[in-house]
């Protein structure tokens, strides 16, 4: 990381920029590529020659070439100034995957610009941005760590026409992805009456009674496939839970065993809310300090995951 | 259509050079290596134009990708071929050869971006070496269209999704926006005159021209070649035709048959001097490479040019043999008088002649000398003999039976060409005891009307006589004496009709020659002018424009100037429409735009952001619902914007007061 002041001599920017992020001329850094600097050195040995020889179309040649190369600089900035950057809304994902942070690139100019990357991380994506239109580009970055995740420092970056030069500028959208915690399935508690009062009357989805088997659709959730059933007859059947028990179901801190540090209880709070949203069960969710009341869609799964991404209640917990 | 496939992960580009714009690059490779066609060995020009065929051929089956350890074995053959070819590896030509050699292995393993990058490279340094054997217009076009080409190629690898048309338009606009500044470094680059090294061995190419002997025919064979010898400008009057003497090899030695030159002159340096009257003729001489030495003057040239020898004979000399166009500038006197002052025995070596050689001129010489004439006497003698012995100037003269052309030429057929003329009358000189000596070269020229320089062609070519009397050389052109048209009016109208002369220089075919003036005027121009662009030029035009005294640092700066001056000229255009939006945002910037901007930046401040898609309304509707406070203010501020922004009335300065009041009464 550099230091401050050279980004800002650089005006590299610090801090998330409010958009749209216009490329402006002041952004926009071009160097000689690799492949840029073996073409000087090609043109040097070329001058050699010239002048050796005293051959005047060689030289014409030589300076031709090195005012092409001259010329590429600026095809090379242009095609990536003026471009304006905004970061479109990314999919919340679980930590553990990969968050897809799409720009929209706009080209407001009357041509088209060619192989712009766009480059976060180890990460990096091509594209052509047609004249007087708006292009997505989305690459990904892993999602560490639940909560709010910014994408930090966007690359774009051109190398267009020749590939002698490459013209690059820094950008800081608000790119930003909410990840879950990573939903860990099956550690439930065993039973719902046990260490505390206030949980006794409410049970996992593990416990609920099957009220029915129905054909399975798709769709349906694989925890809710009566997998035995399937042994014995060879049809998918999906159990049907009995609704009047799920309506009752609450995911709820306080049912974890309490030797569960707050990440591990935030990852089965969410496996066991999945679960039950998969399986079409209406449930809420009780943290510490705060509830949410029972209701079945995916809007509330997500209000709901939401609250256990941003959940920075008390660790370690109170016995 | 506008998202190329999604490349993750940093991966290079594909590792499949899309078909058409492989096909250009092979087609760019193809020009490069066209102009290589003539000198290359035949069987390596053949091997790498079949390399790109072969790659061609990659692209449609996949399987015909040579392995590794074959490219090797290609590798080594070819390397051998070269060897074989060239005898050597280390020369320039051997050179070419394994660039060529290289380009076609490199093309069979192109597959990505970088490979064909390499490709490229390989091909310029190609077109380069062209220039090295060829500088003509047809060859730099074709260099332009390998180069058009390759640009063309590269752009269509960093745009794989586009059509070869727009790649090639917008190469092609690259190549112009460049000339400028190709024009510019072209001209103020500083030029050396050395060579940085050696020039490498350079085998003669067999150019026709004069040779440092001359033997009957010799000279009759140039005339058949109406190839360009030499231009000349002069600086201010042009001399009589009469009197264009370009004075070549000297002969100084007979054997019997043939005349020769001896690079080491029979005379010393110190005894020669040139006594000239004071006019003289200045011009500057463009002379065509003929890969000898000598370089060619109206006779008599008062002083050697820079870097060359003034020999003896009275001609000029370069160090090297001339292998390139030169030029150099001379000033001739035409009256003059070249003293000799050698030593008796010196010049007695003048007059020798094989024993028994053309024993009739011996014979009449013998004669003459019997009847008491010598010195200029039998000179004057000799020359009423050649004006009354009818001699036929003709360029198919009868065949010599005898060993003795001499005599053959001047008692039996009494027809031949220059060097038989002049080869009888010196022979006769020194058979009467007179030094005199064989002067070859070219007589005449014409003037090219487009461009007024002197062309001198091989079938100029001619002989002529110089005798030693009383110390001092006398020109004698026995042409002359015999044909005086020959000397006069060239020798395609001295020669009978039916001669086979070249078909331009026919009278019959004037108006063809006209045509030919300016095609030649044309390659002139551009010897003169793009290829001749040298030292010496350089210093001329930098005198033109006034900026002769300029310093390096001065004239580095005037380059790298002028440089982005054309930059910026031939990119404007391209820039323009960028600019343009900018400047129609500040024109568009109204007084009451600034003062809602003022306010925007106020509000933003107080963490009040008004979203790109919030208009005044909106924004003031926002501000007055989550700050209260300022609700009255901020909603008068919007309504009064808008109607300054929006309304029909024109602006009215106590509205705009109005605004500014307003606005200032916000204090968030």
């Amino acid at each position: 990381m550099l230091p401050a002041f050279i980004r800002r001599l650089l005006s590299m920017p610090e801090r998330t920029e409010s958009e749209p992020i216009t490329i402006g001329q002041r952004r926009v850094y071009v160097m000689p590529t690799r492949q840029g600097l073996a073409f000087g050195v090609c043109l040097a040995v070329m001058l050699l020659g010239a002048v050796n020889y005293a051959l005047s179309l060689a030289y014409m040649l030589t300076f031709l070439l090195a005012a092409a190369g001259l010329v590429t600089i600026l095809h090379t900035f242009r095609n990536l100034a003026w471009i304006s950057v905004s970061a479109a809304p990314a999919q919340p994902v679980f930590a553990g995957e990969d968050a897809h942070f799409t720009l929209l690139l706009e080209n407001r100019a009357r041509r088209d610009r060619y192989s712009v990357r766009l480059v976060l991380g180890d990460a990096s994506t091509q594209v052509d941005l047609a004249r007087q239109s708006v292009t997505r580009a989305t690459v990904s970055a892993p999602a560490l760590h639940r909560g709010w995740q910014s994408a930090g420092a966007f690359t774009l970056e051109t190398r267009y026409p020749l590939g002698l030069f490459r013209a690059w500028a820094v950008l800081r959208p608000a790119a930003r992805v909410l990840v879950y915690p990573r939903p860990r399935y099956g550690e439930r508690p065993a039973s719902t009456s046990d260490a505390h009062e206030g949980s006794s009357n409410r049970r996992g989805p593990g416990q609920d009674e099957i009220a029915d088997l129905r054909p399975y659709r798709a769709g349906d959730a694989p925890s809710l496939v009566a997998w035995k059933s399937l042994a014995r007859s060879d049809t998918l059947l999906t159990r049907v839970l009995d609704a009047a028990q799920a309506r009752q179901s609450w995911v709820d801190w306080d049912a974890l065993p309490p030797e569960l540090g707050l990440e591990e209880r935030l990852e089965v709070l969410a496996g066991w809310l999945l679960d039950l949203h998969e399986a079409d069960i209406a449930f809420g969710l009780r943290l510490p300090g705060t509830a949410i009341e029972p209701a079945t869609g995916s809007a509330h799964a997500a209000r709901c995951l939401e609250r256990l991404a941003l959940f920075t209640g008390r660790s370690p917990i109170r016995p | 259509m506008n998202t190329a496939p999604l490349v993750q992960n940093g991966m290079a580009a594909d590792t499949w050079l899309p078909d058409r714009h492989l096909g250009v690059l092979l087609a760019g490779a193809g020009a490069s290596l066209l102009p290589h066609l003539g000198h290359l060995p035949p069987v390596l020009a053949a091997s790498a134009g079949a390399m790109v065929l072969w790659r061609a051929l990659i692209q449609w089956r996949p399987h015909l990708t040579p392995p590794r350890l074959l490219l090797t074995m290609l590798m080594a053959v070819g390397l051998a071929g070269v060897v074989f070819s060239h005898q050597t590896l280390l020369n320039r030509d051997a050179g070419i050869s394994v660039l060529a050699v290289f380009l076609g292995l490199k093309l069979l393993e192109t597959r990505d971006l970088r490979d064909a990058q390499v490709v490229t490279y390989l091909c310029f340094f190609l077109v380069l070496t062209a220039f090295m054997f060829d500088q003509s217009p047809l060859v730099a076009g074709l260099s332009i269209l390998a180069l058009w080409l390759l640009l063309g190629a590269l752009i269509g690898f960093h745009a794989e999704a586009r059509a070869i048309g727009g790649t090639l338009r917008d190469a092609a606009i690259m190549l112009v926006q460049a000339a400028p500044v190709m024009v510019i470094l072209f001209v103020l680059f500083p030029r050396v005159s050395t060579p940085l090294w050696g020039l490498g061995t350079t085998t003669g190419h067999g150019v026709t021209g004069l040779s440092d002997t001359m033997r009957p025919g010799s000279i009759g064979e140039l005339s058949l070649s109406d190839a360009i010898v030499l231009r000349a400008r002069f600086t201010g009057a042009v001399p009589p035709r009469a009197s264009l003497y370009w004075r070549g090899p000297v002969m100084e030695q007979f054997d019997g048959t043939a005349w020769s030159a001896d690079d080491s002159s029979l005379l010393e340096p110190g005894d020669v001097r040139v006594r000239s009257d004071e006019r003289s003729f200045d011009y500057e001489v463009t002379l065509e490479p003929h890969d000898q030495t000598w370089m060619f003057a109206l006779e008599l040239p008062k002083a050697a040019p820079a870097d060359t020898r003034y020999r003896p004979d009275f001609r000029l000399a370069a160090r090297e043999p001339i292998t390139r166009r030169i030029r150099y500038r001379v000033s001739s006197s035409l009256h003059h008088e070249a003293l000799q002052n050698a030593p008796p025995r010196t010049l007695r070596r003048l007059t020798r002649l094989p024993g028994g050689s053309n024993p009739r001129i011996a014979a009449l010489a013998r004669t003459w000398n019997a009847e008491g004439i010598s010195g200029q006497a039998f000179v004057s003698r000799a020359i009423e003999f050649f004006a009354r012995q009818g001699l036929v100037y003709t360029l198919a003269p009868p065949l010599a039976t005898t060993a003795d052309t001499a005599d053959a030429f001047l008692f039996d057929s009494r027809a031949g060409f220059c060097e038989h003329f002049a080869s009888a009358f010196t022979i006769l000189m020194r058979a009467g005891g007179i030094p005199a000596r064989v002067v070859t070269g070219y007589q005449g020229g014409e003037i090219n009307p487009v461009d007024n320089y002197l062309e001198v062609r091989q079938d100029d070519a001619h002989a002529w006589s110089e005798v030693l009397l009383e110390g001092a050389w006398q020109r004698v052109d026995p042409t002359a004496i015999a044909q005086p048209l020959r000397i006069e009016q060239g020798m395609a109208r001295a020669v009978p009709v039916g001669d086979p002369v070249p078909l331009l220089g026919q009278p019959a075919f004037a108006h063809l020659a006209r045509w030919r003036h300016r095609w030649d005027a044309l390659g002139n121009g551009w010897n003169q002018y793009v290829l001749g662009f040298d030292r010496t030029r350089q210093g001329d035009l930098m005198e033109a424009l006034g900026l002769d005294g300029i310093d390096h640092a001065t004239r580095g700066l005037l380059m790298m100037g002028s440089i982005g001056v054309a930059l910026a000229l031939s990119v404007l255009p391209l820039a323009l429409p960028m600019l343009l939006p900018l400047l129609r945002l500040r024109a568009r910037s109204d007084p009451a735009q600034r003062l809602w901007r003022r306010f925007c930046a106020r509000m933003a401040r107080a963490g009040l952001n008004r979203a790109p898609s919030e208009g005044a309304e909106a924004f003031t509707a926002r501000i007055a619902r989550t700050r209260p406070d300022l609700a009255s203010e901020v909603t008068r501020v919007g309504q009064v914007y808008n109607e300054l922004r929006y309304g029909a009335a024109p602006v009215n300065p106590e509205r705009l007061r109005e605004l500014r009041l307003c606005i200032a009464r916000v204090r968030p």
